[in-house]
């Protein structure tokens, strides 16, 4: 049933990067691979990427835990609840849920969409930890 | 199609009527647990949490009325299963003779038939905030 075969591909694609395995990262990903993250987030779109932005504020495995949960899927798509977590350099820290729009082509991992419910908090706390880490 | 997909499209066709001026609130209720709540993000007028029928239906009022009845929701795709069921859809809407567009997942948890409760993420929070205030 490729609903079951999406669902498997996204949650593998999750535990990839919260062990920050990048070989596994890459044989899950489609050629093709197009990642949408809203505007006002200064990762995406050319920019750095969310790793660049996020990989820094991630020392420990407790702020990479991404506790993805499968909100609803089908042939083609599958929406995952998950959430991003980050320690500033001076230990503020960010823990908030965003819901990813994933879809899966030909078994591997082809675009994703993300909306997160509170993109303004988000902005705030990497404005913070980027004016922590210049202040160092 | 799964039944709470069904009930979402039933759903998505009275709020549309409503947007559009329509004046039945009956069907819309009909659709909507006695105790639903309504979660919208961010800073713009119409930001907040709403719960039972009055109020969701006066935050449906307030959007129709800031947007003069130009208020449209053009559903992309459902997924549901038993408990939950998600809705992708472009909003647009014509605000000072400008059309505005935006992208909106809404993700719907259902009980017993009806919607319970709905969270609403614009996926640029700030261009919904600037439209929607």
């Amino acid at each position: 049933m490729r609903t079951r075969e999406n669902v498997e591909v996204v949650l593998a694609v999750f535990r990839a990067i919260e062990r920050r395995d990048a070989q596994r990262f890459t044989s899950l990903i489609h050629p093709e691979f197009e990642i949408r993250w809203p505007p006002s987030l200064p990762y995406g779109q050319g920019r750095r990427t969310w790793s660049e932005t996020w990989g820094p504020l991630q020392p420990t495995a407790a702020e990479r835990q991404m506790d993805p949960r499968v909100v609803a899927a089908s042939d083609q798509e599958v929406v995952v609840l998950w959430r991003q977590r980050g320690r500033s350099p001076v230990g503020g820290r960010f823990d908030g849920p965003v819901l990813g729009l994933y879809r899966v082509r030909h078994g591997k991992l082809a675009g994703a969409q993300m909306f997160h419910f509170d993109t303004a908090a988000v902005a705030g706390f990497l404005a913070d930890a980027e004016r922590d880490r210049a202040g160092r | 199609m799964h039944p709470n997909a069904r009930l979402l499209e039933a759903f998505y066709q009275a709020q549309a009527a409503f947007y559009a001026g329509g004046d039945d609130t009956a069907t819309l209720r009909g659709l909507l647990a006695d105790d639903v709540a309504w979660h919208v993000p961010g800073r713009s007028r119409i930001a907040g949490h709403y719960h039972g029928h009055q109020e969701v239906l006066g935050y449906f009022a307030a959007r129709r009325a800031h947007a003069k009845a130009t208020f449209r929701v053009l559903p992309r795709a459902i997924l549901a299963d038993d408990q939950r069921a998600v809705q992708l859809a472009d909003g647009r809407v014509e605000l000072n003779g400008q059309v505005r567009a935006w992208q909106t997942v809404g993700v719907f948890r259902i009980a017993e038939g009806k919607i319970a409760e709905c969270w609403l993420l614009p996926f640029d929070q700030y261009l919904f905030d600037e439209i929607w205030s």
